[in-house]
């Protein structure tokens, strides 16, 4: 039996998840970036002029920006190399890959998270079809019935063209930061979805249901515009470690809620410890509208997101729940903003952070009140877990408060595994790693609880994967 | 006048660029030098305030692109165009057989080895541009020192202030600078408790301060910072601590004059089971611009560290707190408190507070910060209203309980009466629209 070893970088060929478009012929760029490659891939895609230019402005933004000053892991940044990435993909040799080649510990944590052949199989690169293609037909129907638009990021373009252009890179310009640029310039796939005014999308979206046929990408690109008072869920479904021998995912991900409208953008990250997982998420809240994001993050070696929410007209309210879970080498820098500029705007922000091994958690957040938003308030509340004592956690929360009419609190606590907590349950018989993966579900507990279902157990499976050998 | 942050652009009528003046700035090297040998001082301090001659050449203004200087921006300061004056300096200390305190230009002969030994030993002069300005040309020193096992009961009180007539135009029509340099080495067993009181008059002011506290083997140093500046004084401190095994230093620092204060303050803890307490209280109005960058470095196993710092802010007055525990992975057993809290008086007033955590290890007893920005209870200023009091008044009291947490931990005698005071008179004619 091969070895587990997560940090392993095994080959099973190139990358899977490339746009899909059968009329165009199959192309894999060379590894390196240029502004010819970027208009390429414009071109490739049958994109708009306006398109190609935003491309290429953004790849000369890209260039332009270093990396983040305040990095919490300015080395391990500094170790990506940008010309050894394939920026972009399409699947020329899908079939060619054999499960056989997937290594093994990624097949073993499938195993135990109980996905079954197929999906696993699909979910490794290595699958042709996952079969849930009829489930994502019949919703597309019903969503189709109700005026939903549902799409690839790609054909939400094609398809509507005027109402991606109005809204594409508004939340998140190219500017915004090296890696929002950096996937401006290269971006392929994602999601693209309108719900109009008034519609309850029941189920929740879920771009699990997508990735077949669109096609998941390192540079996925997701635009998500809830009209007056409609709901939605969507869900970003990296529900098992996803194999990649690419080690870059920087995605840009924009949500427009409109008045009264609501919105939870729910990501369970799990990557393999080899991607880095770098990723700008934005939404504007417009008038009592509330906007919601739960972002878990298990997986990856360093990911540095921090979902924010602008909380733009009367009455909006942002959400943040916020799960971090970093084993042996990983770095965790998440975290959220809520940006308040408008009057009697309301946010909350949990987040739940657990180190374990040399892992390193970091919340970071900003919390800005202008002037003006006077009637506001918002609750910051960080707790994080250390279980080994060469484990690490941050908390860089900074707030910054132009208004004298708010009330505006946070804290903070760190703590290790309570042993008197250990040894209440050891004395009921319970073992110690057993004790101590309760202990650690009891507290993500708040944050799982608002996970659909089946996330919530697979990601108890997941922190109990992590969680193994974990004690002794 | 250039606006960037307000009121920190350089208040000098002239912008006379000193460096064309030929090197006669008082600034450089040679001079810097010169005036040393003048004052007769020994040759170690004559190359080490050389040495903070270069290191201020060599160095650039902070900009607001560094974390500690993001919200005070200091661009358009030009250090160089200000004329350092002689302070007025006044020490009363009743002190234990040994100890020292007074002028550290006298304590260069009678201590000289604690002088050369310390001096700089925890602030280097190459650190930044206003500590080498400090390194080259401190102006007023004081040290305190005491001896191993001696107990100084009595607090030591520090006077500096600089006089209406230096500040004034005395120097040539450039603003003044004063630049104090506070030595405190306190031996193993010993205990001190120092108020430095800090005074200026309404004339342009730049103070580039540095302090260093050495606290040894279960030591206590108890430091006041009690800053009355007067309204177009800028200082920006730099105080750090090491403190020993079993050893506690606690500082507290009042802000309540000044156009700027820019205080740094950090706590080593290298000793095992050493604490450091710091609290601050800010009181602002007008356009008056407080900010606090801490850290408390947990190094050594079981070590404490409070921080509370509380500003109540009116006008347009703003609080910057930027403060941050770190535990290092050799700090078993550390426990550690944050606490930044912010009254907002009026439409006007800005809070930023960053409490930052960086914990190393699990091993930790509890790390913990908070955080709160936001105007008085609405509850306890409707019960005063309802009886009687009006909003002012009420709002006096309000602010005054507000810092009591903080006058009474320092429990200086006379302080918590002094400082509610203070509240009275500031919050008689503040801004609280």
């Amino acid at each position: 039996m091969t070895t587990v070893n997560p940090g392993a970088r095994s080959v099973v060929g190139e990358y899977k998840w490339g746009f899909h478009d059968d009329e165009k012929p199959l192309f894999m760029a060379e590894a390196g970036h240029s502004e010819a490659l970027v208009r390429e891939i414009s071109a490739l895609k049958n994109e708009p002029e306006w398109m190609t230019e935003f491309r290429v402005n953004a790849y000369r933004t890209f260039l332009e920006k270093s990396d983040p000053t305040w990095a919490g892991s300015p080395e391990l940044l500094a170790a990506i190399d940008f010309d050894k990435i394939h920026y972009y993909v399409r699947a020329t040799d899908r079939d060619s890959t054999n499960w056989d080649d997937v290594p093994e510990y990624i097949k073993d944590t499938f195993d135990k998270l109980g996905i079954p052949e197929a999906e696993k199989q699909f979910l490794a690169g290595a699958g042709a079809q996952y079969d849930s293609e009829v489930v994502y037909h019949n919703i597309r129907e019903d969503l189709a019935k109700q005026g939903v638009i549902f799409l690839g990021m790609d054909q939400g373009l094609a398809e509507h063209g005027d109402l991606v252009r109005e809204h594409f890179g508004t939340l998140v310009p190219a500017a915004d930061n090296r890696f929002a640029a950096l996937n401006s310039a290269v971006w392929s796939g994602g999601s693209f979805i309108y719900v109009p005014p008034g519609v309850h999308v029941e189920v929740p979206l879920q771009a699990y249901f997508r990735i077949n046929t669109e096609s998941m990408g390192q540079f996925e690109r997701t635009l998500i515009i809830a009209d007056e008072g409609s709901y939605l869920h969507y869900v970003e479904g990296c529900t098992a470690p996803i194999y990649s021998t690419d080690s870059l995912h920087s995605a840009v991900v924009e949500i427009v809620v409109k008045k009264n409208a609501r919105v939870r953008y729910t990501t369970i990250q799990n990557w393999s410890n080899n991607v880095y997982n770098l990723v700008t998420k934005r939404a504007a809240a417009y008038e009592n509208a509330v906007m919601e994001w739960v972002d878990g993050n298990i997986g990856s070696k360093l990911t540095m997101k921090y979902p924010s929410v602008y909380l733009m007209e009367p009455g909006a309210h942002g959400e943040i729940l916020s799960l971090a879970f970093a084993g042996d080498g990983q770095h965790q820098d998440a975290g959220g903003k809520v940006v308040h500029v408008a009057p009697r705007t309301t946010s909350a922000v949990v987040s739940k952070s657990v180190s374990r091994g040399s892992g390193r958690t970091s919340y970071r957040g900003l919390l800005k009140v202008h002037e003006g938003a006077e009637g506001s308030s918002s609750t910051v509340r960080c707790d994080a877990l250390l279980l080994d004592e060469h484990s690490r956690s941050d908390t860089y929360p900074t707030m910054e408060v132009d208004e004298e009419r708010v009330n505006i609190g946070h804290e903070a606590s760190v703590s290790k595994l309570g042993e008197d907590q250990l040894f209440y349950l050891m004395s009921r018989g319970i073992t110690e790693e057993e004790a101590a993966k309760m202990v650690v579900n009891g507290f993500v507990e708040p944050i799982v609880k608002e996970l659909p279902m089946e996330y919530a157990i697979e990601l108890n499976r997941l922190i109990e994967l992590q969680m193994e050998g974990s004690v002794g | 006048m250039a606006q960037t942050t307000p009121g920190l652009a350089s208040t000098s009528p002239s912008s006379s660029d000193p460096a064309s003046e030929g090197g006669a700035s008082p600034y450089a090297e040679q001079q810097v030098a010169r005036a040393a040998l003048h004052r007769a001082e020994p040759a170690w301090l004559v190359d080490r305030r050389a040495e903070g001659a270069r290191a201020f050449a060599a160095t650039a203004m902070p900009t607001t692109a560094l974390r500690p200087w993001r919200y005070t921006d200091v661009s358009t300061l030009s250090i160089e165009e200000h004329a350092p004056v002689p302070p007025t300096l006044r020490v009363e200390a009743e002190l234990p057989a040994g100890a020292y305190a007074g002028p550290l230009a006298e304590a260069l002969d009678s201590h000289a080895d604690v002088v050369r030994a310390q001096l700089g030993s925890l602030v280097a002069g190459t650190e930044g541009r206003f500590i080498a300005a400090n390194t080259a040309l401190w102006n007023a020193g004081v040290l305190v020192h005491l001896p191993r096992g001696a107990v100084c009961e009595q607090p030591i009180i520090i006077d500096l202030s600089v006089d209406a007539q230096a500040g004034d135009g005395a120097t040539d029509g450039a603003p003044a600078a004063l630049l104090p340099r506070l030595l405190v080495v306190v031996e193993a067993q010993a205990q001190a408790t120092i108020v430095v009181r800090l005074r200026s008059t309404d004339a342009p002011l730049l103070v580039p301060a540095v302090a260093e506290i050495i606290a040894g083997d279960h030591a206590t140093v108890r430091l006041l910072l009690d800053g009355r500046w007067g309204e177009r004084t800028r200082e920006f401190t730099t105080l750090r601590s090491r403190v020993g095994q079993g050893a506690t230093v606690e500082v507290a620092t009042l802000a309540i004059g000044g156009r700027v204060v820019k205080q740094t303050l950090e706590s080593l803890l290298l000793g095992e089971g050493a604490h450091s307490d710091l609290r601050g209280v800010a009181l602002g109005d007008g356009e008056q611009h407080f900010d606090f960058v801490t850290l408390q470095d947990h190094v050594a196993p079981r070590t404490t560290s409070k921080v509370e710092i509380k500003a109540a802010l009116a006008g347009a007055s703003r609080s910057v707190y930027y403060g941050l525990t770190r535990v290092e992975e050799t700090a078993a057993g550390a426990a550690a408190e944050q606490e930044n809290r912010n009254l907002l008086l009026s439409g006007h007033a800005k809070a930023d507070s960053d409490p930052v955590l960086e914990i190393l290890t699990s091993e930790v007893i509890r790390c913990g910060h908070a955080a709160t920005v936001g105007p008085v209870d609405r509850d306890a200023l409707f019960y005063l209203q309802s009886r009687g009091l009006d909003d002012r008044t009420a709002l006096q009291l309000l602010v005054a309980g507000f810092f009591q947490s903080v006058a009474r931990r320092i429990s200086l005698e006379g302080l918590e009466e002094d400082l509610a005071a203070v509240v009275h008179d500031k919050l008689a004619v503040a801004d609280l629209s």
